[in-house]
């Protein structure tokens, strides 16, 4: 049996709004009158908004419990993950123009020139079908080496394209082909114009020397401005002057080994080293003479006089001024 | 019932007035996108918008397990509507300018806006707590859910109604009699 006041159930419904109209206005009267009805009917409002608070929440609770949980980034993370973002995009993009503007074929081709520059040079200096191919030095290959661990390192790195310089060479010759040539394959895209050897010839150049050590001053033209005037009586005359009336006497006969090349760029000059000599730009090879005056090499050719100094790098053809040694030569 | 499975409207509303909480949850997941968009448009952040998302759905419970609740459109749409209702008025409160939205069918219940306000938590949860679980449970079925005496002598195995009934007035006569031990008289006139 319940207990509640009838009252109990008016407040409920009052507060619930449940009432009709007539029964509000009832309630209503009734509440202006009862002080006690006025604080019982204060009290369950408070109840009431406790108990629905505490339900709501309860309610909340459960969404809370129950909802996959959104991460959620501060202003600083959202930094972080953007500014990560766009570096690697940076980087990625960078990387991309990179591969375009600099694609490795344009490497591969660059190192295939250098591949073919040299070998064209070794085959020439193993003699066969007119090839060149000068010795790689320490000072080709190394730049500057700082240590002695990486002098040896060069060292070896020289010394591993010797072999391979040599292997090639080799295996040219085995094929009867020049190496340069094997080089060549018909599959490369670039054809890199070399330097075409006209012709390759042995002269036979008489060598002589001066019966006088006072001639030794006229060797190199760079003496004759540094050497003395000799006075003889009233006529001052050069050293190289003073030769012309001293005999000459033949000492030996050298040989040459004298190579014709022709230069892609019209390249007029040439190299005497050991006892090779190669020309450049010579147009009529059967017109040339070489004497040898004092150890100096000089060639003669179209009745100009050069003097071909022994240095292993590329000259140009200087004309003999010198009116003694003219004067010998001719 | 599997959960990838999409329910109707009517299904959901039989769900909430069966006492079924499970019901929010699918609906949170329906309306969750929509209100935050709106709330994170009208300078809101993360953090509001699971405040408010958790209101409405609360408020939707209260309204849709009524019998008398008429559903005039979606559900979702009343969801997302009673949102933006929630967050117009805390936008207004704190004197920013927001678009007018009309709150859907009755206005706020009770416990949105006064009790957190007007009540002292650290009292309230002292009250509820000396009170018990049942006690607030069945209590809350009642004020909060509205549902009768029967459904809630169901709900909590109790013999019947009118055991449900004089439960819930030895609970209220307790949870009084605590209020009145906490404030003063002239906290209520």
């Amino acid at each position: 049996m319940s207990e509640e006041p009838i009252h109990t159930d008016d407040i409920d419904k009052y507060l619930m709004g449940q009432m009709g109209v007539f029964e509000q206005g009832l309630f209503e009267h009734k509440l202006a009158q009862d002080d006690e009805l006025k604080l019982e009917l204060a009290i369950r409002k408070k109840a009431m908004e406790m108990i629905e608070w505490q339900r709501a929440n309860q309610l909340k609770e459960y969404i809370k419990r129950n909802t996959p949980h959104k991460r959620v980034l501060t202003f600083w993370q959202q930094v972080a993950v953007y500014s990560s973002v766009a570096c690697l995009l940076f980087f990625v993009l960078s990387w991309a123009m990179l591969t375009l503007y600099f694609p490795e074929n344009n490497l591969a081709i660059n190192q295939n020139k250098t591949t073919q520059e040299n070998k064209t040079d070794i085959t020439d200096s193993n003699g066969n079908n007119g090839y060149t191919a000068p010795e790689i030095t320490n000072d080709q290959i190394v730049q500057s080496p700082n240590t002695p661990s990486q002098v040896q390192d060069s060292a070896a790195t020289v010394e591993s394209m010797n072999n391979e310089v040599k292997s090639d060479i080799a295996s040219a010759q085995e094929q009867d082909v020049p190496p340069a040539a094997a080089s060549y394959n018909a599959s490369d895209e670039y054809v890199i114009k070399s330097d075409a050897l006209v012709l390759d010839t042995v002269f036979y150049a008489a060598s002589f020397i001066l019966n006088t050590d006072r001639a030794i001053a006229s060797r190199a033209p760079e003496a004759e401005s540094k050497a003395k005037p000799i006075v003889k009586g009233n006529k001052t005359t050069s050293v190289a002057e003073d030769t012309a009336a001293i005999p000459m006497v033949k000492n030996a006969t050298l040989t040459l080994k004298v190579e014709f090349w022709q230069s892609p760029i019209n390249y007029r000059g040439y190299k005497f080293n050991g006892m090779r000599v190669q020309l450049y730009g010579i147009q009529n090879p059967q017109k040339v003479k070489f004497k040898v005056i004092n150890d100096e090499l000089y060639m003669l050719n179209q009745g100009q006089v050069f003097h071909i100094i022994k240095e292993d790098r590329y000259n140009s053809y200087w004309p003999e001024t010198d009116k003694a040694v003219l004067k010998m030569l001719k | 019932m599997s959960e990838k499975t999409l329910l109707t409207d009517q299904e959901l509303l039989d769900m909430i007035r069966h006492g079924k909480q499970s019901a929010l949850i699918r609906l949170h997941k329906q309306c969750y996108d929509g209100i935050r968009n709106h709330i994170l448009r009208n300078n809101g952040s993360e953090i509001d918008v699971d405040d408010v998302i958790q209101d409405a759905l609360v408020i939707t419970w209260q309204k849709a397990i009524k019998p008398d609740f008429v559903l005039s459109a979606k559900l979702s749409t009343y969801v997302h509507s009673v949102a933006k209702f929630i967050w117009m008025n805390k936008m207004r409160k704190e004197g920013k300018e927001i678009m007018f939205e009309e709150m859907p069918e009755g206005g706020m219940p009770m416990w949105t806006e006064r009790n957190q306000s007007s009540m002292d938590m650290k009292i309230v949860r002292a009250c509820l707590d000396e009170i018990g679980e049942t006690c607030k449970t069945l209590l809350g079925l009642f004020y909060f859910d509205g549902y009768g005496m029967d459904k809630i002598a169901q709900m909590m195995d109790l013999a019947n109604a009118d055991t449900a009934k004089s439960k819930k007035y030895q609970c209220l006569k307790k949870l009084e009699t605590i209020i009145k031990s906490r404030y003063r008289k002239e906290d209520f006139i």
